[in-house]
């Protein structure tokens, strides 16, 4: 649960509300193209998650197969209990929301964007709304299909992991789909192949050990990886993020100092929690062992990790302060761009903007729109030097967009 | 519509070739069908963006140089507030939880279902937005 809740129920939907707020102020489009099927998709996300965490109100308790429910684990035998049932109808649920949804952001970057905004003007955030929503359609059916298919065919639960490694067909299968399944469905394809490509360093030592001490080695690390990579990406980039375009949210900026504080515990409170134990891992800490002998020597580092833990979980008291600070003392911004020199689309409207987003669009010359539009005179000597475009043209085109 | 039909057509030849190679590779029937599927699934919308693309011009947000007056006039309808969505959730959700505590679940989950979808439906026969 602590992996489904941690994706599927904290990184999907965070990402899905960042791209509703974000990406059509980004295309400069007034809505999203179907604000109904939108809101069906939250509700599926909402209904399907709280189906999938009700387990835990169950007799037997909820799903514990982990968050990739490998069979022949969370088969009936295994697995016996409805919370079990109720993981898999719950995620299936809410996976129709994010297919939905995922529709909902493609259709709407396809259709919706503001007159020049091609596609290759668009910004980054709004290439990752679209590029994670085409992989979503397609691995949420992968998904479907190789679980449903994974529990005929008798392969093993990486629960075990001796003998995982010893099915070398079961490791490619696993490598290429298994471990990046759940990434993109997250969030962002990148985060899919960084997966994929740290999760190869423990295998590479350990794959050709046929001793059963050497193999458990750094068996640690896959378990710490998976949280290096997602935390370090959804976390950061979340907090980020909010503190990024809080302006544009709510038309106050967050405060500076408290924004630093909150980035430092956070900072350190993550490398102490989760980089120590990649040395625990070389030293060879098994995953999932809630106690070790002091013999081992792992003393040292889990107690920088836990003690690094609660630094991590206090790091997000300072933003809740800042938060409360903001929304009580923060003075409201006047201009489109509080930052000075934002690029993208949705600084050349209000903060907060007005219904459906835009009193007046910009004409779009470049990829950095609001950039051109409240620093016309650096864009026009990025269009002279770069010498192209009409007379009319030069003053507001962008460099990168001269030689098209 | 035209570079968006391209981009879905250039990812399903990217989907078959490594359906292919995963295929031949790894001889395991359900990702093998699996990546065919997703084949087909962006080939379908790579298709349907290129026919379309063919029939309507090419649209000012797609042009280079275009003016912010070339789109202008009606954007589209956006649907006003409403809860029916809400409604065919729960009933999906009472569905769902049917086929984990039994059959029986569905009949009291088909009203709902049936109420929000006709509700959904007939929006804009009755009340405020009958006009819309």
């Amino acid at each position: 649960m602590h992996g489904t809740i941690m994706l599927l129920m904290f990184a999907t939907p965070l990402f899905a509300g960042f791209a509703n707020w974000i990406m059509p102020l980004q295309i400069g489009a007034p809505d999203v193209a179907f604000p109904r099927l939108n809101m069906f998709a939250y509700w599926l996300y909402l209904f399907g998650s709280l189906i999938a965490v009700a387990g835990f109100l169950t007799p037997q308790g909820a799903a514990d197969f982990g968050w990739f429910a490998y069979s022949p684990l969370s088969g009936v035998v295994r697995s016996p209990g409805v919370g079990a049932d109720m993981w898999i109808m719950g995620l299936a649920f809410s996976g129709f929301g994010t297919i939905l949804g995922s529709v909902n952001f493609i259709t709407t970057i396809i259709c919706m964007r503001a007159p020049g905004m091609t596609m290759f003007r668009m910004p980054i955030f709004t290439w990752n709304v679209l590029l994670t929503g085409a992989s979503r359609g397609v691995h949420h059916r992968v998904a479907v299909l190789r679980h449903h298919f994974r529990g005929h065919s008798g392969l093993l639960p990486e629960a075990d992991v001796r003998l995982h490694r010893s099915d070398r067909r079961d490791d490619f299968h696993r490598r290429s789909f298994g471990d990046g399944l759940g990434a993109p469905h997250v969030c962002d394809g990148r985060r899919a192949i960084a997966v994929l490509l740290l999760h190869d360093i423990p295998h590479r030592g350990p794959d050709r050990c046929e001793v059963l001490q050497l193999d458990r080695h750094d068996v640690e690390g896959l378990a710490l990886l998976r949280h290096y990579v997602i935390f370090g990406t959804v976390v950061f980039a979340m907090f980020s993020g909010f503190h990024f375009w809080w302006p544009k949210f709510t038309g106050k900026m967050l405060d500076e100092r408290l924004g630093k504080i909150t980035f430092w515990t956070l900072f350190v409170g993550f490398h102490g929690t989760f980089l120590v134990q990649h040395w625990l891992g070389v030293e060879g800490m098994p995953r999932r062992y809630a106690d070790y002998l002091a013999a081992d020597g792992f003393t040292t580092l889990n107690t920088i990790s836990t003690i690094a833990s609660f630094l991590l979980g206090l790091s997000i008291l300072p933003f809740f302060y800042n938060v409360w600070k903001t929304a009580k003392y923060g003075k409201k911004v006047e201009v489109d761009d509080p930052w000075g020199y934002g690029r993208s689309l949705e600084w050349a409207t209000s903060c907060p903007p007005p219904r459906h987003n835009f009193l007046t669009l910009p004409r779009i010359r470049s990829e950095s729109p609001a950039f051109d539009l409240h620093h016309p005179e650096i864009a026009a000597l990025d269009a002279l030097q770069n010498g192209h475009g009409s007379a009319d043209d030069k003053a507001l085109a962008g460099g990168k967009e001269a030689g098209k | 519509m035209k570079i968006q039909g391209k981009m879905f057509i250039w990812l399903s030849v990217f989907v078959l070739a490594i359906a292919i190679v995963y295929g031949v590779w790894s001889k395991e029937p359900a990702g093998t069908t699996a990546l065919f599927l997703a084949f087909g699934l962006c080939i379908m919308i790579g298709y349907y963006l290129a026919f379309t693309a063919r029939r309507v011009d090419a649209g000012a947000q797609d042009n280079e140089n275009a003016e912010v007056a070339d789109d202008a006039g009606e954007l589209g309808f956006f649907s006003p507030h409403s809860w029916q969505p809400l409604s065919l959730a729960v009933g999906g959700a009472l569905t769902f939880l049917g086929v984990c505590f039994g059959w029986w679940l569905i009949y009291f989950s088909a009203p709902v279902i049936l109420i929000g979808l006709f509700g959904w439906v007939f929006e804009y026969y009755r009340g405020e937005n009958r006009t819309q």
